[in-house]
C-alpha cells in the first residue's frame, strides 16, 4: 500500500509542475513587434550588403546566411524564411546610399554581437 | 508483483507526461531520479529509463535544440543568444518614426510665404540597429504574385517572366557544389 502511495505522489510530482510550466513563446509569428523587427533586421542586412563593395559582399552574404540558420535554430523556419526575404528585399530595392556607412555599421554590429566575429 | 506492476505504471505515466509537454522544467528533480535508481533493479526489464528524453522536442528550441545545434554547426553559430536577439529585434520593430511635414503657403498681395516643416521622430523601446525599411507586407507580397502570375500567363511561360529581378549571386562562389556528372 506504501509502494503504491510512493508512486502516486512520484507521478503527481512530475505531472504537475510541467503542466502548469506552459508559459507564452516568444518569437511566434503571433510576436508582431518581433516579427516586424525580424524584417527590419533582414533589409538592414540587404542595404549592408548592397552597399559593400564586391570583395566584401561575399563576407556580408555569408554572415546573412549564418544569422538566418541561427534565426531558423531558435525561433523557427517562418522568422527565418521572413529575414531571408526581406534580405533580399534590402539587396535590391531603392533607398538613400547615404546611409550606406550606417547599415553596414549596424549590420557589423549585429554580426559581432550574435555571430561572435 | 502487484506492487511494481502500479509502480511500473504510475511512473511510466509521470514520465510520458513529462516527455509531451512544452515546459522547459527538468525532466525530474535529481531527488527523484536517484529514489527511482535505488527502487528499480538495473535488471528489472520492465521499465526503460527516458530521462533527457524532452530535451530535443520542438518546443524546446529557443533553450535545447537549437543551441546544441547551433554549437555543433561549425561554430558558426559563435554567441548566439537568442534572448538578447529577441529583446533587439522586438525593440527594432517597435520603433515608430512619424515623420510629418507641413506647407503652409498663404500668397496675398503682400506675397507672405509661411512654411512650416515639423518633423517629430519618436523613439519607442531603446532601438538597437536605427530605423530601417521593414519590407513589402504580406499584402504586397501576394499582390506581386498575382501580377507576376499574369505576366507570366501572358508570356506563356512563367520561368520566361521578367517580372523578377534576377536573385544575386552565390557566395562566397563556389559555395553551392556543383552535382556529379
Amino acid at each position: 500500500m506504501r509502494t503504491i502511495l510512493a508512486a502516486c505522489l512520484l507521478a503527481a510530482t512530475c505531472a504537475v509542475p510541467v503542466l502548469a510550466d506552459n508559459p507564452p513563446r516568444k518569437g511566434s509569428d503571433a510576436d508582431e513587434a518581433f516579427m516586424t523587427g525580424i524584417r527590419k533586421l533582414g533589409v538592414m542586412s540587404g542595404e549592408a550588403y548592397a552597399c559593400s563593395s564586391e570583395a566584401d559582399q561575399p563576407q556580408v552574404g555569408q554572415g546573412a546566411i549564418d544569422l538566418a540558420t541561427q534565426v531558423s535554430l531558435h525561433f523557427g523556419l517562418q522568422a527565418a524564411f521572413v529575414y531571408s526575404g526581406s534580405f533580399g528585399y534590402g539587396t535590391a530595392h531603392d533607398f538613400d546610399h547615404k546611409d550606406c556607412s550606417q547599415a553596414i555599421a549596424d549590420f557589423k554590429a549585429l554580426q559581432a554581437k550574435y555571430l561572435g566575429r | 508483483m502487484h506492487k511494481r506492476a502500479t509502480l511500473l505504471f504510475a511512473t511510466a505515466m509521470a514520465f510520458a507526461g513529462s516527455a509531451t509537454a512544452a515546459g522547459v522544467a527538468p525532466f525530474a528533480p535529481d531527488s527523484v531520479s536517484r529514489w527511482i535508481d535505488t527502487v528499480v533493479q538495473p535488471d528489472d526489464n520492465g521499465l526503460i529509463l527516458v530521462q533527457n528524453r524532452g530535451r530535443g522536442g520542438g518546443a524546446q528550441r529557443p533553450a535545447g535544440g537549437g543551441g546544441q545545434r547551433a554549437a555543433g554547426g561549425g561554430n558558426r553559430g559563435g554567441n548566439f543568444n537568442s534572448n538578447d536577439f529577441h529583446r533587439d529585434a522586438a525593440n527594432t520593430g517597435n520603433r515608430n518614426v512619424n515623420t510629418n511635414r507641413t506647407a503652409n503657403v498663404n500668397t496675398n498681395r503682400t506675397a507672405n510665404v509661411n512654411t512650416n516643416r515639423n518633423v517629430n521622430v519618436n523613439t519607442g523601446g531603446g532601438c538597437c540597429y536605427g530605423n530601417y525599411n521593414s519590407g513589402p507586407n504580406w499584402g504586397g507580397v501576394a499582390a506581386g504574385v498575382a501580377v507576376g502570375a499574369v505576366v507570366g500567363a501572358a508570356a506563356n511561360s512563367a520561368a520566361q517572366s521578367s517580372t523578377y529581378a534576377a536573385p544575386p549571386p552565390t557566395y562566397p562562389p563556389g559555395y553551392v557544389e556543383p552535382p556529379p556528372e
